[in-house]
């Protein structure tokens, strides 16, 4: 019986996956999508890395602003990603979703800059860089502006260990265990450091409220 | 810094943790147009990485394992057969296996019969006592 559906473990789930759960389902063929133009990439066709540099340079950019606070400095790390991410594309294996390996890898470029750098100026940009910008009409948007500086020197003033899963999780919806796997911890662990991280992060807000 | 009057509510704090940049600069698009070249640049230039093949992983593995094989074969044959001496082949008569140690021992002694000797051999007594 088994063998007149030989595809059985394959389409199965995807086709409930699509009938029931339409956003798993696209997000599923995204991924699939971009791991594809890495293997273009890494067969040597180098137009699979411009639909990879559009679809991620803005998560980046913002991921690297939240964790250093320098814009500038948030461009340069956005745009070394895109070069390791070049250079291991032939080696690249899809054991995990691509966006926790593209994470490890903006993780692991973090940890260096932070490491290498003295205490910069901040380079802040201005609320209305941000997608809660557009419901500045409203009055959520003139209060996100309201706290975005203070919010961002909150940030900074969080170690490392807990902006990044706040950032992970919140700004980059990673899974808490795609998350773990991106720092290389365990979900428990991560909990802990997002539970943590929180309570710190509003202390912070409140102390320069 | 104009800070705000009241702390943030869990809801704003998600929005705001949730919040990214909406556009990129021009500055930074240019930068990745330059960068994209260099890195068509330094693909070009360098040797491609073998991606691995099953057909050729395996067909190595095979090769190896011949290889193996062979030495083990080699290895593992039997000693060769000892040529035949009078001490293992006792078909021959007992007579036969007397003259051939009477020409072991008289091999070694070639050198007597030298050129140089050879005159004073012919010139011997001859004793007809040890005749026997």
């Amino acid at each position: 019986m088994l063998s007149l559906f030989p595809f059985w473990p394959v389409w199965i789930p995807r086709w409930f996956a699509a009938v029931f759960d339409p956003t798993a389902a696209e997000a599923e063929a995204e991924e699939e999508l971009e791991v594809a133009w890495l293997r273009r990439v890494a067969a040597g066709d180098e137009r699979g890395m411009q639909p990879l540099f559009d679809r991620w340079k803005l998560p980046l950019i913002s991921f690297f602003y939240r964790s250093l606070g320098s814009h500038a400095d948030a461009e340069d790390l956005t745009l070394e990603v895109f070069v390791r991410l070049h250079r291991a594309a032939a080696g690249y294996r899809p054991q995990a979703k691509f966006s926790t390996y593209l994470f490890q890898i903006a993780h692991n470029l973090l940890r260096n800059e932070l490491r290498r750098r003295r205490r910069k100026p901040a380079d802040l940009v201005p609320p209305e860089t941000f997608d809660y910008a557009v419901e500045a009409e409203s009055g959520s948007g003139r209060r996100m502006a309201e706290l975005e500086e203070v919010f961002q020197r909150a940030l900074d003033r969080l170690p490392e260990k807990y902006r990044t899963p706040l950032l992970l999780l919140h700004q980059q919806h990673l899974s808490p265990r795609e998350a773990a796997a991106a720092l290389g911890i365990t979900e428990n662990s991560l909990r802990v450091l997002l539970h943590r991280g929180r309570q710190q992060l509003k202390t912070e807000m409140e102390a320069l409220s | 810094m104009n800070a705000p009057r009241r702390p943030p509510t869990e809801e704003e704090l998600d929005q705001l943790l949730a919040s990214r940049i909406q556009d990129t600069t021009p500055e930074f698009e240019r930068r990745w147009v330059d960068l994209q070249r260099d890195l068509r640049l330094e693909a070009a230039a360098a040797p491609r990485r073998r991606r691995w093949s099953w057909t050729r992983g395996w067909g190595g593995a095979l090769v190896a394992l011949g290889g193996l094989a062979a030495i083990a074969l080699l290895l593992t044959q039997p000693a060769p057969m000892p040529s035949p001496t009078v001490e293992s082949t006792p078909q021959f008569s007992a007579a036969f296996v007397e003259l051939m140690e009477l020409n072991e021992v008289l091999d070694q002694a070639l050198p007597l019969i030298d050129a140089e000797n050879r005159d004073a051999l012919l010139y011997l007594p001859v004793d007809p006592a040890s005749q026997s």
